[in-house]
């Protein structure tokens, strides 16, 4: 073993640097840039999104949509967190989307109590982007600030989140989410390091170059102008990058407020993680590459490099990067035998000091998520997600562009489903 | 000159009056002294008047014929006369309408009549209104009182009368299916707000010779309340022509055609029957609550509820009672376990003003209007729009406001996953309308869930309200320890006067000792009426043999009496062993004896 390790050493600091390029081709392609970006806005800009002093109080009308399917249990505790907002919303209006777990009488009793101003409840089923349109259509606010029932939310959440609207140009700001159940399980621990890096930090160093592509479903207020002017939701899933990239291509802007937090609960167990992506990843490829395909097309009016950049920028540290992986390692075995070990285990090493150093970034960046508890757990989560979630990624890939499979996605409602195009 | 007028003016000067002869009343005494003139021919019921209504605080003068009474008007001025219908030399309606037209405009006396022989009295028609009341005998004392100290606006007046024309031919006439074996008080000749026709007053005496009250016109429960104030009126069986009473009637006639008396005769021999069994405390009370309980009894034994909307509570019972007075009653008969309950329905109740006429309907939960429009949410799959379905209608197409497209096939196209309220008052949308009530009497507002409710029983008579029916007050309470006056037998009353008299001469001492049989009822029931009445009389027996001669064993209603003359209660009491030891040894079965004494002062 120790032999091995030696041997593995010398290999390694014997070579050229050709030679190391030729070895770590693939982490030097896929991996480092996807860093790079944030070092980079960190190193630039200081800390990313300090902490405005001067928040002021949003003017507007500002409504809350929130939509659910049998979140009984669930829409009191989601209520009362906006009830408590240092700034609280001038109306609250839910929607029981076909719900048959008694929310309807949860939902009365609230409107009794004056907790909600505005209750609509079906009795079908219509998916949660037709219940976020009905409640859209009968909200009267300025600004719209759409929310999820198993969500809660900060005490300055909705403060924060109305702040960046004072730009007339912003036609939505997507909130932060962060992992509510950190410490229920290990992939819970890992979920919620991903979030910190992908979401808190992540969609932070993306506003810096406005290229926020997602307003998160959980939490995401929208200029009703803005709302109105791309008619709402389409027929989802992944209607809110669906919308975030619609409204990019009206030529609103997106922002993104780090100090705006928003607590989700994910998924516990790997199997539940796995379908839980699976659903996400085949929407984002439908829509961005079916539905959105004209972002990529020179010849269409939607054509612009801004958008491209995403666009492309996806394709290749998502898309390719997914399905190279495999390739390489199987070359990495083939060209050296047992010394492929060694490679990708030095591979792992720096892909973990990157992965810590991005999670120091995100913890600096994000102070209220308080996550340095979460550091020892950085190591695993450097491997679950480079190698284990990589390849998750890589079948939801396949699955949708070989099989469309998301047409047969359960989330929706059949006869949704049946009608959409992309 | 009315009744009204002579009552108004005798109002007055007792008023006056009261100033200077007033005793406190807190003593058992009149409020107002009266000058009062007795005629009577009997001399028991002499002593017995002039004892009690003195001892009340009267001043009495007590004639014994009708020429003496006279007399005696001509002579004094008096507040009240009691004339005995039959007296000597001249009768005692001769003499009130002598006088009245010898003084007419002139006097403030108020007539009473006393007579065994009611029917007699009334035959005179045309004269008898002269009498302003009359008292059947025999004397019940606390009616006596009751009739002369009465408040002079008091609206329960018993027999107050205006003797009104009533053809006798016409009384009689069997209406449609009325069967003409029966004597009716008929509705209105018989009625007249608070006063009674000569026949109303006759039937209240309970003479027997009335079968049932006739409603020929509409009447109302309020109308009728009548029944409830005097005596014995409740006990008939309404028989209702008009329909107007509706359920509360004990017979509706307005189905029935001439001669099909089935119906109504099967129902006056019903209550005929039942009223026969009913205890004379009962027949007699003054209690609401025990007429109800004898109107219960004599009707079948249930008190039924019913939905009824011509009532403030929507509901009455299966008598001419209203629910209020009724409710007031029950829960006392309920406590004393006269009756069980039986859950009949739950009613909402104003607050404000205890109606239960309400207009309950959907209204914004917001605004509180009831106008409110549904309309149907509409989904259109492909584009995801959903709203109200107005948002589509494009005269008889429906075009979905988003992408514009033609909607034409239900299900693929789109659905209706549910519908809303739209209120026309504040604009608010909603799919959970409030539920609103709406008191129609006073219009007051309740929310759904705050809006008080009232629950509403039928009732049955316990067997303990059947035997209270049956046995009156004596079973029911057991010893009855507050020693009545009217309750004892007249010879005792005049014998106790007497010894009365002489204590206050002298200081002598007299106990009376009342005798009660706490197995009376069981013995009743187990062996017979028979056999008690047996061991009673038996024991009685014993006691006058061995009581010092002059002392008087007398038998009463539910007791009987011992007066034993000259000897104080102390003395009694010692006595009282040997007494209970003779009957003990003398008797078979246990009678249950309770013996409780009594002295001079319990008379005062
Ligand atoms: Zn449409
Ligand atoms: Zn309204
Ligand atoms: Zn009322």
């Amino acid at each position: 073993m120790w032999a091995s390790a030696a041997d593995g050493y010398n290999f390694l600091t014997s070579q050229s640097w050709v030679g190391i390029l030729g070895l770590f081709w693939f982490t030097l392609v896929f991996d480092i840039p996807r860093y790079a970006l944030a070092f980079v806005a960190a190193a630039f800009f200081g800390r990313v999104g300090a902490a405005r002093t001067d928040v002021q109080g949003f003017a507007g009308r500002v409504s809350v949509v929130i939509a659910g399917h049998n979140e009984a249990d669930a829409i009191e505790r989601c209520v009362k967190s906006f009830q408590e907002q240092s700034r609280p919303p001038d109306e609250i209006v839910v929607v029981s989307d076909g719900s048959t777990d008694g929310m309807e009488n949860t939902l009365r009793e609230l409107q009794r109590r004056g907790a909600v101003d505005q209750v609509h409840c079906t009795h079908l089923r219509a998916g949660k982007s037709a219940a976020c349109n009905l409640g859209e259509r009968y909200a009267t606010g300025e600004i719209i600030v759409i929310a999820d029932c198993d969500c809660t939310y900060e005490r300055h959440a909705l403060k924060e989140i109305l702040a960046p609207f004072e730009d007339p140009a912003i036609g939505a700001v997507s909130g932060n989410i962060l992992v509510r159940n950190a410490s229920e399980t290990l992939i819970a621990t890992f979920t919620a390091i991903e979030y910190l890096i992908s979401i808190s930090l992540g969609k932070q160093a993306a506003a810096l170059t406005d290229h926020v592509t997602c307003v998160s479903g959980a939490f995401g207020a929208f200029r009703k102008t803005a709302l109105d002017q791309v008619q709402g939701n389409d027929v989802g899933g992944g209607e809110d990058l669906d919308m975030t990239l619609r409204l990019r291509k009206a030529g609103w802007k997106i922002a993104f407020e780090p100090d705006s937090i928003c607590y989700t609960d994910t998924p516990a167990t790997f199997s539940a993680l796995v379908r839980q992506r699976f659903r996400w990843e085949r929407d984002a490829v439908r829509i961005r590459y079916r539905k959105h395909a004209d972002l990529m097309n020179p010849f269409s009016a939607n054509f612009q490099l801004h958008e491209l950049y995403h666009e492309v920028e996806f394709l290749i540290f998502h898309i390719l990067g997914a399905i190279l992986l495999p390739v390489y390692v199987i070359w990495l075995f083939l060209a050296y035998g047992e010394m492929a070990v060694v490679i990708l285990l030095s591979v792992q090493i720096g892909l973990f000091s990157l992965d810590l150093l991005s999670f120091i970034l995100a913890a600096w960046a994000t102070p209220k998520a308080n996550s340095l508890g979460l550091l020892p757990y950085t190591f695993g989560y450097s491997f679950f997600n480079g190698f284990v979630m990589r390849n998750v990624r890589l079948a939801a890939y396949l699955q949708e562009w070989l099989f469309n499979a998301s047409a047969e996605d359960e989330y929706l409602p059949q006869k949704v489903r049946l009608t959409r195009r992309w | 000159m009315t009744a009204a007028k002579r009552k108004a003016i005798s109002g007055n000067e007792s008023t006056a009056r009261s100033k200077s002869k007033t005793k406190s009343s807190s003593e058992g005494c009149a409020e107002v002294a009266q000058r009062i003139l007795v005629a009577e021919d009997s001399p028991v019921t002499q002593d017995l008047l002039k004892l009690v209504l003195e001892q009340r605080g009267h001043q009495v003068d007590v004639v014994a014929d009708g020429e003496a009474a006279i007399r005696a008007l001509q002579g004094g001025s008096y507040d009240t006369v009691l004339l005995d219908f039959h007296l000597p030399k001249v009768d005692g309606l001769e003499v009130a309408t002598r006088f009245r037209r010898d003084n007419a405009g002139k006097t403030a006396a108020r007539f009473v009549a006393i007579t065994a022989d009611i029917k007699g009295l009334l035959s005179h028609s045309a004269n008898c209104e002269n009498f302003d009341e009359v008292i059947p005998k025999p004397l019940d004392l606390q009616e006596v009182l009751g009739v002369i100290e009465r408040e002079q606006s008091d609206a329960l007046n018993v027999a107050k009368t205006t003797v009104r024309e009533v053809g006798a031919g016409k009384a009689n006439a069997p209406a449609s299916a009325l069967s003409a074996k029966y004597e009716y008080l008929r509705w209105p000749e018989d009625f007249n707000s608070e006063r009674l026709s000569a026949r109303g007053m006759h039937a209240s005496l309970s003479d027997g010779s009335y079968d049932a009250i006739v409603l020929n016109e509409p009447a109302t429960v309020r109308d009728l309340s009548v029944i409830w104030t005097t005596k014995t009126l409740h006990l008939l069986p309404i028989i209702d022509m008009t329909g107007s009473l509706a359920k509360q009637a004990d017979v509706d006639g307005t189905g029935l055609s001439v001669g099909e008396t089935g119906e109504i005769d099967r129902v006056i021999e019903a209550f005929k029957s039942r009223r026969a069994e009913l205890h004379d405390d009962l027949v007699f009370s003054d209690d609401i609550g025990e007429k109800l309980i004898g109107r219960v009894f004599v009707s079948g034994g249930s008190l039924t509820a019913r939905h009824d909307h011509t009532s403030r509570e929507l509901v009455s019972f299966n008598t001419v009672l209203d629910f209020r007075s009724a409710d007031k009653e029950i829960r006392d008969l309920l406590t004393r376990g006269l009756l069980a309950q039986d859950f009949f329905d739950r009613f909402h109740v104003c607050d404000r003003c205890g109606s239960s006429h309400f207009n309950v309907r959907e209204e914004c939960a917001d605004c509180g209007s009831s106008h409110l429009e549904e309309e149907a949410y509409l989904h259109h799959f492909k584009c995801a729009y959903q709203g109200p379905e107005s948002d589509f209608r494009q005269g008889d197409d429906l075009v979905c406001p988003k992408c514009r497209m033609e909607l034409s096939h239900f299900s693929v196209d789109y659905d209706k996953p549910g519908s809303m309220l739209q209120c026309g008052g504040c604009g608010h949308a909603t799919s959970e309308p409030a539920v609103g009530f709406v008191c129609m009497e006073c219009d007051a507002h309740y929310d759904g869930d705050s809006v008080r409710t009232r629950d509403v029983f039928s009732y049955e008579m316990t067997p303990r309200g059947i035997e209270f029916a049956k046995g009156g007050h004596a079973l029911q309470d057991g010893g009855n320890t507050a020693l009545r006056f009217a309750d004892l037998p007249l010879a005792l009353i005049v014998a106790i006067n007497t010894e009365l008299k002489k204590h206050e001469a002298d200081g002598t001492q007299f106990s009376l000792l009342n005798i009660s049989y706490r197995n009376g009822r069981e013995i009743e029931q187990a062996e017979g009426v028979r056999a008690f009445e047996k061991s009673r009389e038996f024991l009685l027996e014993i006691f006058r043999n061995t009581v010092r001669k002059g002392d008087d064993v007398v038998k009463g209603n539910a007791s009987d009496f011992i007066l034993l003359k000259q000897t104080p209660n102390g003395e009694a009491r010692a006595g009282l062993e040997d007494l209970k030891a003779e009957a003990s040894s003398s008797l078979r079965v246990d009678l249950g004896l309770e013996f409780e004494l009594f002295g001079p002062e319990d008379f005062s």
